[in-house]
C-alpha cells in the first residue's frame, strides 16, 4: 500500500528526519520526499512524505505514533499506482459499437484495424490502478463473452 | 528389469531404436534389462527371454515380426510377461483417456512400474493414478505428456526442491503455434496456414483439437496437478481455440511489439486462451517449438523451451525409463 503523507514541520533543523523515524520502524519504504521550501519566511514548511507500506494496518499505527509526537499530520491519502494495460478484441461489431461497449471502461488509446473480412479487429490501451486491474480484466471478460467476441489479454 | 512396450507407433518405433542405439547405456544402468514384448491394436510380439531388438525393427512393422500374435490384446501380454516396467504409447484419448487408462492401471495394480507419453489417462485421471501407484509402491513417470522433449517435470522435481510454483505459462501445442508463427511472420491468414500445417503432417486426424485448444488443456491440467497440487479436472479448464484468430489481428499486435499464442495459464484458475504475448519475452517462441515459463519463490522466473513432439520426445521417455532403473537397482 502506498500513502502520502503530509505534514507541517516546524522551519527547524531535524524536523523531517523526526517524522520520518516512525514511518521506517513500521517497515514504510520511504519513496519520496515533497519539500515546499518557496514559502520562506513562515513558521511551518509543507512537507508530503510518499511511503509504501506492506500492510495496511500499518499507516494507523505511524499515524497514532506522529500524533503522540506532537507532528501535525495535513493530510493522509493513498496512493493509487496507475498502470496501463494492452487488451485486443476480434468481434463481429462495427467501429461505433465498439465505442459503445467500452464506454465505461478507462479507455486511453484504441487503434482499430482494417478490416478485411466480418470480423474487426480493435487495441485498446486502458489505464487502472494496479488493484483494479483484475475487476477491469473481469468486466471486459464478460463485455466479450455476451457478444461472443474474442479477447486478447496480456500474458502480464 | 522386464520392459513391454504398447503402442508400437511413432514412438514406439523410435523408442526402441534409441533402446537400441543406446544399449550399452542402459546396460550399465541395469544389466538385466529386457524387452519382453511390444503390442499394438491389432496383436503382440512376446518373448520371456528378451526380443531381439534389431529383429522387431528389421521386420518392417510389428505385424510382420515372425513371432507376432495376431489378435492378441495388450492387457493379454501383460498378463503374460508380468513386466517390471511398462511403456504405453498408445493414442491419445481425450474423451475418456482410453485404452490407455485401462493398461495403465492394469499395469501399476500388477506391480508394474509405468513410462508414458499418453497425455489421456493423465488428464482424466491424475490423482487416482498416482494413488494406484502408490499403493504398489511404483513408479509413474509421463515426462513426455507435456512439452515433449522439454524435461519439465524432471527439472521441477529434482532442481526445485525447496521451491513453490505459483503461476506458469505455457505455448504447449506445436501445431497452433506453428500456424500463428505462419500468420505473424508471413502476414498469411488463418486458413492458409492452417492448409500448411496440415500438408506438413503437423495437425491430428481431428484438427479441431489442436485448434480449440483442447490438447493444450489436457496438458494445463497435468501441469496443474503435478506441479501445482491443484485437484484440477479438464471440466474447470476455460478453454479456447485460435480459430478467430484474424490475420488484421496478429498485423495490429505486432504493430506494438506483440504476436498472439495460444497460451495455458496456471495459477489460481487453469486457462487456455489465445493471449498478447511481448515478442521479447521469454516465452514467445516460434514455429512447432514449446516453452514453459515457470515462477516461483525462491528461483524467481524460469523458462524452458524445446521440442514439444517428434522423435526427440523419445529423449524424455528414455529419461523416465533410465529414472526407474536407477530407482530399482537401489
Ligand atoms: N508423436 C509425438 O511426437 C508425441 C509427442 C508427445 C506425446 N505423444 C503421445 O504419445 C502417444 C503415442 O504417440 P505416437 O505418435 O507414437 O502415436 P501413433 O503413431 O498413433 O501410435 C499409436 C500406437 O498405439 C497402437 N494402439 C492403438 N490402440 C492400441 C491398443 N488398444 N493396444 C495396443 N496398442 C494400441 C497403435 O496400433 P496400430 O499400429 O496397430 O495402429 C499404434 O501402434 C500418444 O498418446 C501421443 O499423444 C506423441
Amino acid at each position: 500500500m502506498r500513502y502520502s503523507l503530509t505534514f507541517a514541520l516546524p522551519d527547524t533543523p531535524g524536523q523531517l528526519l523526526r517524522v520520518l523515524e516512525p514511518i521506517a520502524k513500521m517497515g514504510g519504504n520511504i519513496v519520496s520526499i515533497i519539500h515546499d521550501r518557496d514559502r520562506v519566511g513562515d513558521v511551518y514548511v509543507p512537507v508530503s512524505v510518499v511511503a509504501e507500506f506492506p500492510d495496511t494496518l500499518l499507516i494507523s499505527a505511524v499515524l497514532d505514533e506522529l500524533r503522540k509526537m506532537g507532528a501535525e499530520v495535513l493530510e493522509v491519502k493513498e496512493v493509487f499506482r496507475k498502470s496501463s494495460l494492452t487488451v485486443m478484441i476480434i468481434g463481429d461489431a462495427s467501429i461505433s459499437e465498439f465505442f459503445d461497449y467500452l464506454d465505461t471502461l478507462s479507455v486511453s488509446r484504441m487503434e482499430v484495424s482494417g478490416s478485411s473480412s466480418k470480423q474487426r479487429c480493435v487495441k485498446v490501451d486502458l489505464e487502472a490502478s494496479e488493484r483494479e486491474v483484475g475487476n477491469l480484466l473481469k468486466r471486459l471478460e464478460e463485455m466479450c463473452d455476451s457478444h461472443g467476441f474474442t479477447l486478447l489479454k496480456p500474458i502480464l | 528389469m522386464d520392459v513391454a512396450i504398447v503402442g508400437y507407433g511413432f514412438l514406439g518405433r523410435n523408442l526402441l531404436t534409441s533402446v537400441a542405439e543406446k544399449w550399452g547405456t542402459i546396460k550399465a544402468v541395469d544389466p538385466h534389462f529386457r524387452l519382453v514384448g511390444v503390442s499394438n491394436s491389432t496383436g503382440y510380439a512376446f518373448s520371456p527371454e528378451g526380443l531381439p531388438l534389431q529383429g522387431v525393427l528389421d521386420s518392417g512393422g510389428l505385424d510382420h515380426y515372425s513371432g507376432f500374435t495376431l489378435g492378441g490384446t495388450s492387457l493379454e501380454l501383460l498378463d503374460k510377461c508380468s513386466p517390471d516396467l511398462v511403456v504405453e504409447l498408445t493414442p491419445t484419448n481425450i474423451v475418456d483417456g482410453e485404452p490407455g487408462l485401462t493398461h495403465i492401471q492394469h499395469s501399476l495394480r500388477m506391480g508394474s512400474h509405468v513410462v508414458t507419453a499418453n497425455k489421456g489417462p493423465l488428464a482424466h485421471a491424475y490423482w487416482e493414478l498416482n494413488a494406484e501407484a502408490q499403493k504398489h509402491g511404483v513408479m509413474l513417470l509421463y515426462e513426455a505428456t507435456v512439452a515433449g522433449a522439454v524435461p519439465l517435470f524432471s527439472f521441477v522435481r529434482e532442481c526445485l526442491q525447496a521451491d513453490r510454483i505459483t503461476r506458469m505459462l505455457g505455448i504447449l501445442n506445436g501445431t497452433t503455434n506453428y500456424i500463428l508463427t505462419r500468420m505473424h511472420f508471413e502476414e498469411i491468414g488463418f486458413e492458409a496456414a492452417l492448409k500448411e500445417a496440415k500438408e506438413r503432417g503437423l495437425t491430428e486426424r481431428d484438427p479441431s483439437i489442436d485448434i480449440g485448444g483442447h490438447d493444450a488443456a489436457c496438458k494445463a491440467v497435468i501441469l496443474a496437478n503435478a506441479i501445482m497440487g491443484k485437484r484440477v479436472k479438464l471440466r474447470d479448464v476455460k478453454t479456447r481455440g485460435i480459430e478467430t484468430i484474424t490475420a488484421e489481428a496478429i498485423r495490429l499486435a505486432k504493430r506494438s511489439g506483440y504476436t498472439i499464442k495460444l497460451v495455458a495459464t496456471v495459477a489460481d484458475t487453469v486457462e487456455v486462451a489465445p493471449r498478447l504475448v511481448p515478442v521479447n519475452h521469454p516465452l514467445c517462441v516460434h514455429g512447432t517449438l514449446n516453452s514453459v515459463y515457470l515462477e516461483s519463490d525462491l528461483a524467481g522466473e524460469l523458462t524452458l523451451v524445446g521440442h514439444g513432439a517428434g522423435k526427440q520426445t523419445v529423449s524424455a521417455i528414455m529419461n523416465d525409463i533410465i529414472t526407474v532403473l536407477k530407482h530399482t537397482s537401489h
